[in-house]
This record gives C-alpha cells, sequence and structure tokens, in this order.
C-alpha cells in the first residue's frame, strides 16, 4: 500500500469520521467530535512519524509501505471509539437506539459493541494468557519428562520391566527397589586424582594403593538362543573391552567382631584380603569394613572374579562375566548371621556403584551379585559360588532387586539346581530361578522335547559359547593365563 | 473626567450564558450576543453611537426616555439601539465605531463605545476560561494589516471580562451554525455591513477563507452619492423595507440599489471563483456543496434568487453546487455559530 498524500489523507480521514459524526445531533457536540477526532488524529500521526524519523531503516521497508495506512486507519477508528463513548449517553440501551435511530454504519455498530464489551475481552484476554501460561508450563514438564525418559531410554540398555522380544514370559529386571523408587544414577565425574586416590562428584573416594594390571577386556555379546539349537552361535557386533556390568561379591575372609577395640585387627584382616586380591588379581574393586574403597585390577582390565557364569540383559548374553562386568567385592561373609555389611560399606557400595554406571552407562540390569550368575557346567548346576545368592541390599545400591529376575542360565540353558543348592542358599530359591525354571520346562514342551534332552542339548549350546569366549579372550590375550585365572576362580573362594 | 450614566431605569439586567459559551457576532452595523443555539435567544445592539455636546436640559430626556448614554465632561453619547431613535431624533447621522467590517481609525471613541455595547450584551465570565467566539472578517484586499489590530484589541478586551476569547471567521461561523447536516461542509457567506465574508469549510475545517471590501454601508454610501442625497437614512430604510431584488427597479433609488447589489455580488462570486482556481490546499471533494447566505445584507426580498442567477450567469463553478439557501436567521447565523464553536469547546 502506497502511502496516502497529505491532502489525501485529510479527506480519507474526514470520510471516516464524518460517518460517525452523523451520531451527534447536537451541533457543537458533532463539531466537537470531528475537530478532535480529528486533530487527535494528526497528532497520532505526526507522534508516528516522529517515531519512524528516528528508525530510518523501518522507514525504507517493505513494511512501512504495507501497513503504514493500515496502522493509521486502526489508529483513527482506535480514536473514533474513545471519542464516541466520551459523547454518547452512559446507558447501553440508550446507545444503542441512538445507533440504530442515527442508521450508524454496520461498521460503527460492530466497533461501537466491541468497545462496550471491551472489558469482557480484557477480562477474557487475561484469561486466556493465564490458560496459555498454564498450558505453556505444562508442555513444559511434560516435554521435560518426555526429554527425560528419552534420554533415560537412550543412555540406560534396558527398560526394567521390559521384557526380551525373543524371550516371552522370561524377565530381566521386574520388582523396582522398595524405597529410593524414583533414584536415578546421577551423572558423577572424578574431581581428583591423587599419587593414591581419586575423588569423585558424589563424594566417593577410591584408594589405588593396590591398583594392579591383569590382561584387557574382550568379550562377545551373544545372541539369546530361545532355546532352538538352530540359532547360530555367532557373536553379536565387535569384540567389546568396555565393562558392560557390575558383578557383587562377598570376600568370605575372616571378619572381627565390628568395635572400636578391634580397629588395629580389623586393618590387619584387610591389609591380607587386599595383599591376596592383588596377588590373584581377584577383583576389580573391593569395599572394607570402615567404606574404603580400593581399586585392585583396573576397570579397563578382567579381573578373576566370575569362573563360570552367565547373564543376560536384552543385549544379548554374557558368558565368562570376568570379561565382561567388574568385580565388587565387599568384604564380608555369606553366612554372618546379624548383618553381612556395614553401615559404611552400604554407603560406599551406593557411591561406587553410581560412579561405575556413570562412567560406563551400565544399565540397571546388568548390576547382579555373583550367586545369581555363578555355574557349573559339568553339572548343569547353578549357584556354584553362591555368595549374595540372598540378601543383597539392591535397593540400597539404588537398584532393582534381581531376586525376581529369571536367570538366563536356567531359563535359556537349562542350568538347575537341586536339594544340596537349595539348603545351601537357605531352603528356598529366590523367585527368579523359580519363575526361569518354569519358563525352560514351558520351551522344552513348546519344542516337543522332553526337559532333560533339551537340557543336553543346552548344555551343548553352553559349551559352544563358552568356546567362543574363551577365543575371543584368546584375540587378546595369553590363553594361559586366562585359563589359570579361570581355574583359580572356580575355587572355592568368593 | 467622566460620569457614568447610573440611572437604574437605564441598566438593562444582561442574562448570564447557562452554559458558559458566548457566541459574538461583531458587525459594522450590529453585534449580535448568542449563548443559545436558539436564534430567539440572541440578543443584538446597534453599532452605532450619537453624540451630542452635554447639556442638562438633554441628559434629562435621556433620562426620561430611559436611552442609554455616556456622559463625559464634554459630550453625551447615546449607543446602541437607542442610537438610532435618537439620531432621527436630532437628525444627524449616527456614528459608527467600526467602518468596513473593522475598527473605525477616524473615530477616537470608536473603542470605547463598542466596549460599552458589548458589557450590554455580555456580562463578566463567572468562571475562568468560560469560552467566547467573536466574528472576525477573513483576510481581504486593504485588510490584512488592519486586522491584526482590530483581532488585537477585541480579544485583550473580551479577555479582561473574563473569558477564553478566541475570534472565528465569519464565514465559518456561517457554516458552524447553518450547515450542521452537512457535517459542516459547504460554503458560508456572510453580508455584512462593512464587508462580505467567505469561508469554504470541508468537516469543519476552513479550506479558503476570505473578504471583500464591500458590503451594505458600500451600497448605501454609492447610493446616496450618485442619487445626491443628503444621508443614508432614506437609502437604508428603503433598502431595508421596499426592496425586491427579484423585481425590476420602479425609480431611480430602487434602480441604483440594485445596480450596487449586483456589483456587491459579482465582485463576490468573481473572488470565489479565483480563490477556488488560486486554491492549492482544496481536498478533491466528492460531493456536491451547499452555499448558505447570511447577514443584514442579504435580508432584502429576492436576495437569494439574485444570488442563484448570478452564479448560473457566470458560467461553469469550479466546484459542483448543491444549493444555495438563506440561512434559518441571517441576522444571528454568525453570533449562533460563534455559540456553537465555544460549546464545542467547554467541558
Amino acid at each position: 500500500m502506497i502511502p496516502r498524500s497529505g491532502t489525501e489523507t485529510t479527506l480519507h480521514y474526514s470520510k471516516v469520521v464524518e460517518r460517525y459524526a452523523h451520531l451527534f445531533d447536537r451541533p457543537e457536540i458533532r463539531l466537537r467530535f470531528l475537530n478532535h477526532t480529528l486533530a487527535l488524529q494528526t497528532d497520532c500521526t505526526d507522534k508516528l512519524n516522529g517515531w519512524l524519523d528516528r528508525f530510518p531503516l523501518i522507514k525504507q521497508s517493505k513494511l512501512y509501505e504495507r501497513h503504514y495506512a493500515r496502522l493509521l486507519d486502526l489508529l483513527l477508528y482506535r480514536l473514533i471509539v474513545r471519542e464516541i463513548n466520551k459523547y454518547l449517553p452512559t446507558s447501553m440501551g440508550e446507545r444503542l437506539r441512538l445507533l440504530r435511530q442515527q442508521k450508524a454504519p454496520v461498521a460503527a455498530r460492530v466497533y461501537f459493541s466491541f468497545y462496550q464489551a471491551r472489558y469482557l475481552f480484557h477480562v477474557a484476554g487475561l484469561a486466556f494468557v493465564v490458560l496459555l501460561i498454564c498450558g505453556l508450563c505444562s508442555a513444559t514438564v511434560w516435554s521435560a519428562h518426555r526429554v527425560n525418559n528419552y534420554l533415560a531410554s537412550r543412555y540406560s540398555k534396558s527398560n526394567p520391566t521390559d521384557t526380551h522380544a525373543g524371550s516371552p514370559g522370561v524377565v530381566y529386571a521386574q520388582t523396582p527397589a522398595n524405597y529410593l523408587p524414583d533414584y536415578k544414577p546421577e551423572k558423577v565425574w572424578l574431581v581428583e586424582r591423587k599419587d593414591n586416590f581419586e575423588r569423585y562428584s558424589n563424594g566417593g573416594r577410591i584408594s589405588t594403593d593396590y591398583e594392579t594390571d591383569n590382561h584387557q577386556r574382550a568379550y562377545y555379546v551373544l545372541p539369546h538362543t530361545n532355546g532352538a539349537m538352530n540359532v547360530q552361535a555367532k557373536p553379536i557386533g565387535e569384540l567389546h573391552h568396555e565393562p558392560a556390568g557390575l558383578l557383587y561379591h562377598t570376600s568370605e575372609s575372616d571378619l572381627l567382631p565390628f568395635t572400636a577395640d578391634n580397629n588395629e585387627s580389623i586393618e590387619t584382616h584387610t591389609r591380607g584380603l587386599l595383599e591376596y586380591v592383588r596377588r590373584n588379581r581377584s577383583y576389580n574393586y573391593v569395599i572394607d569394613r570402615f567404606g574404603q574403597i580400593y581399586r585392585i585390577v583396573r576397570d579397563e582390565q578382567a579381573a578373576n572374579h566370575a569362573g563360570h557364569s552367565v547373564w543376560a540383559d536384552k543385549q544379548g548374553v554374557y558368558v565368562g562375566l570376568n570379561e565382561s562386568f567388574i568385580g565388587v567385592c565387599f568384604e564380608t561373609r555369606s553366612d554372618a548371621s546379624v548383618e553381612q555389611l556395614t553401615e559404611a560399606q552400604l554407603v560406599a557400595g551406593r557411591l561406587l556403584t553410581q560412579i561405575l554406571r556413570s562412567r560406563y552407562q551400565i544399565d540397571d540390569a546388568d548390576c547382579v551379585v555373583h550367586g545369581l550368575v555363578s555355574v557349573n557346567p559339568d553339572n548343569m548346576r547353578i549357584c556354584y559360588h553362591h555368595d549374595w545368592v540372598r540378601n543383597f541390599p539392591f535397593a540400597a545400591m539404588g537398584l532393582s532387586d534381581k531376586y525376581q529376575v529369571a536367570p538366563v542360565a536356567i531359563s535359556e540353558f537349562g542350568f538347575t539346581y537341586d536339594d544340596d543348592i537349595i539348603a545351601q542358599v537357605g531352603g528356598a530359591m529366590w523367585p527368579g530361578a523359580v519363575a526361569a525354571l518354569a519358563e525352560f520346562d514351558r520351551r522344552a514342551a513348546a519344542a516337543n522335547l522332553k526337559t532333560d534332552d533339551l537340557r543336553k542339548q543346552m548344555r551343548e549350546r553352553y559349551r559352544q559359547q563358552m568356546e567362543l569366549a574363551r577365543k575371543s579372550r584368546d584375540t587378546t590375550t595369553d590363553q594361559t593365563e586366562s585359563s589359570r585365572a579361570l581355574d583359580q576362580t572356580n575355587t572355592p573362594q568368593g | 473626567m467622566e460620569e457614568k450614566n447610573q440611572m437604574p431605569a437605564n441598566k438593562v439586567e444582561v442574562p448570564l450564558p447557562k452554559s458558559g459559551a458566548v457566541g459574538l457576532d461583531i458587525g459594522t452595523s450590529r453585534i449580535v450576543a448568542a449563548d443559545s443555539s436558539d436564534s430567539k435567544l440572541t440578543r443584538t445592539e446597534l453599532n452605532a453611537f450619537v453624540a451630542v455636546p452635554a447639556s442638562d436640559m438633554i441628559e434629562q430626556v435621556l433620562k426620561q426616555k430611559h436611552m442609554v448614554f455616556e456622559r463625559n465632561c464634554k459630550n453625551l453619547y447615546v449607543y446602541g439601539n437607542d442610537s438610532d431613535f435618537f439620531a432621527s431624533f436630532m437628525n444627524v447621522a449616527a456614528r459608527r465605531p467600526m467602518r468596513d467590517g473593522l475598527l473605525n481609525p477616524q473615530e477616537e471613541q470608536s473603542q470605547h463605545i463598542m466596549q460599552l455595547i458589548v458589557q450590554r450584551l455580555v456580562p463578566r465570565a463567572r468562571r475562568n476560561n468560560e469560552v467566547l467566539y467573536f466574528s472576525l472578517p477573513g483576510k481581504g484586499e486593504g485588510v490584512n494589516g488592519k486586522l491584526v489590530y482590530h483581532q488585537a484589541v477585541l480579544k485583550n478586551f473580551l479577555s479582561s471580562l473574563g473569558y477564553n476569547a478566541k475570534p472565528l471567521n465569519e464565514g465559518q461561523a456561517v457554516v458552524f451554525s447553518e450547515l450542521q447536516d452537512e457535517n459542516f461542509t459547504g460554503i458560508g457567506v456572510s453580508f455584512g455591513g462593512g464587508m462580505c465574508n467567505v469561508s469554504v469549510s470541508f468537516m469543519s475545517m476552513p479550506m479558503i477563507t476570505f473578504s471583500i471590501p464591500k458590503g451594505g454601508d458600500y451600497i448605501d454610501r454609492n447610493v446616496t452619492e450618485v442619487l445626491g442625497e443628503a444621508n443614508s437614512t432614506k437609502v437604508r430604510l428603503e433598502k431595508e423595507e421596499h426592496l425586491d431584488l427579484s423585481r425590476a427597479p420602479k425609480d431611480d433609488l430602487s434602480r441604483a440599489l440594485h445596480i450596487y447589489y449586483e456589483d456587491v455580488l459579482q465582485t463576490l462570486i468573481d473572488s470565489l471563483r479565483a480563490e477556488f482556481s488560486a486554491s492549492s490546499q482544496l481536498p478533491k471533494i466528492d460531493r456536491a456543496l451547499p452555499v448558505v447566505l447570511a447577514g443584514g445584507t442579504a435580508r432584502p426580498a429576492g436576495f437569494l434568487q439574485k444570488f442563484e442567477q448570478m452564479l448560473v450567469a457566470g458560467g461553469e463553478f469550479p466546484i459542483e453546487i448543491s444549493d444555495v439557501r438563506m440561512a434559518k436567521d441571517p441576522l444571528t447565523a454568525t453570533a449562533r455559530g460563534c455559540y456553537i464553536a465555544a460549546m464545542s469547546e467547554m467541558k
């Protein structure tokens, strides 16, 4: 729209104002309305032009050309409505009657109606703004939840309630923690590193006094078998070197009464334990009774802590967890009748869990105890080691209860348990083990096989996979060293 | 030493304006005050006076006749409406404080007499900033310099009465009083005693204003001269009471009056044409404009027809004229227009 010339503008405004002047019978009011409105419009125009003169860029823009005249028209209508309101009777009915009598233009009546209802519009506008703000807040919160869930799913390998697609009925993690239900592993970072310790942002302090080396981790993630022998035991993806999970142990070492007068003796015992563990490269971490965390075998290296063991998550199956899981050992015993962990160990265990999960993005589903993963392939029994086969405080570590999870050793590979094992674990198997056994029976039925026949087949399957895991180790480490370590951990040591 | 006439009988109680707004038409022959848009409620005084040497006898007669006068040490001044009667009584011509629409420089007492007359019509303002609009001639030939003085003198005097005094073009005042239905768009012409004033108004805004130095006095003076009359009283009486411009003149006096009326009208129409042609300020008005005629000089019968005939006879007019009409009350139209302007500014 091309800006109008001065004379044209005057004529245009006058015509607009004239339409509304007919509302007024009395000459002085009509004259006042005309003069005031046009004078005010001139003032408005001058002010607008003065403002625009200060911003020449706006004046040169196409926006100015298009909308300048429209803006002035809007200002004029605003003034008209305001002036009409001054001079018309105060009664709403009289005003409308006057508008009808004077045959005011429809536009005038509409404008006037809007003006009359302006407070209603104000309230409606205010309500709209409030609703908009509430909506935006809700949308923000909702989006944050969605983003949070997405990030959680992105950086967490499994959903605690997720079931494996290929193994319907097999539950990897089912029961949430009884307390700290909303706990999420927080981002933890290294704050300080000194010669003999590391300090982390969650308060965790790791002593490196006993740190030692072992061979580098190397493992494959194997596919779920689904109980079918025709599935090729080919590994999923590349050879992995990063830790995939945490495996908690008990040291099964001698424990003195935890009293102040035993300080020195307790520490002496701890030093003995640490020397032993370092010499045999038994664990990656040891947490003593005072809650001090010691790193023994470095994280990127395998410790000899798991022996024959198998665990699975939705990614796949891990066989021989020395290579894939970090071993964390609490200085305690499985048969301790009163308490298995000191308060300091609970806190330290939680802190270390946070540190390691944060550093290696370890999923909750892959934080488990040694007793649940340990197997004996010779007799196809589980619980070759039974440390933490009960009473591990998963919740205190910020983890879900793995006693509810069906062990893959039973549900897929057909490992089983007998009365001796039941007696060893306290007279009753954990719920996950019972569920896994039923699942294996269901698979055998589905395959039209007797359970024992399927078990024999799966034993062979396990051996194949164990061999594959062994070969993977041999690509990066000395086979003899690995075999020795494997043999060592198969001794009845935790 | 000045001595005012203190007689209660001579005191006319000036009604106070109800609204606080006053319109004042200060014409060469009459001063009209309006504080209502009703023409019946206007007040008029002749803008004239008669001065006679002061004597106790004359003063006594004036008092008996309840005439309005003022005495100073030398003279008695009879002014306002009584001046006409007193002039006839004394067989002298009444003197005018104004001439050709402006203060008469040849009358020493012009300002003082005018103030006396105005005070008979307009009371002092009761509140501050009561608005008073007074009529003012438009610019024209031989007027411009004097107009400034005329305006300043009147404004100062009216302000001294407590008013927020503002001038208004006479022609525009006619527009305000008569062209409300057209939203004050049209041509207002005031045919006064001293001059004729024209305003072309668009939506209450004067686009063209001008005056011509010819009016009723011009007609009277010239007719008197060409007919060799001793004074203009006979001419004025003939003009005001018997003249019919729609009929052919029947004697020398009416013929002369016809001639000079036509001269005045022709001058005005020519000026109007010239102003329209010369003006660059006029917006492109998309409608025909009405013409309203007012003023004492427009009162003779047939004036309206004469004006229309001459307008048509002159050929095509620069703008389209919708109609030519006479003001409802030609004598008070200007004062009422001033009143409307004043009212429009009242809070």
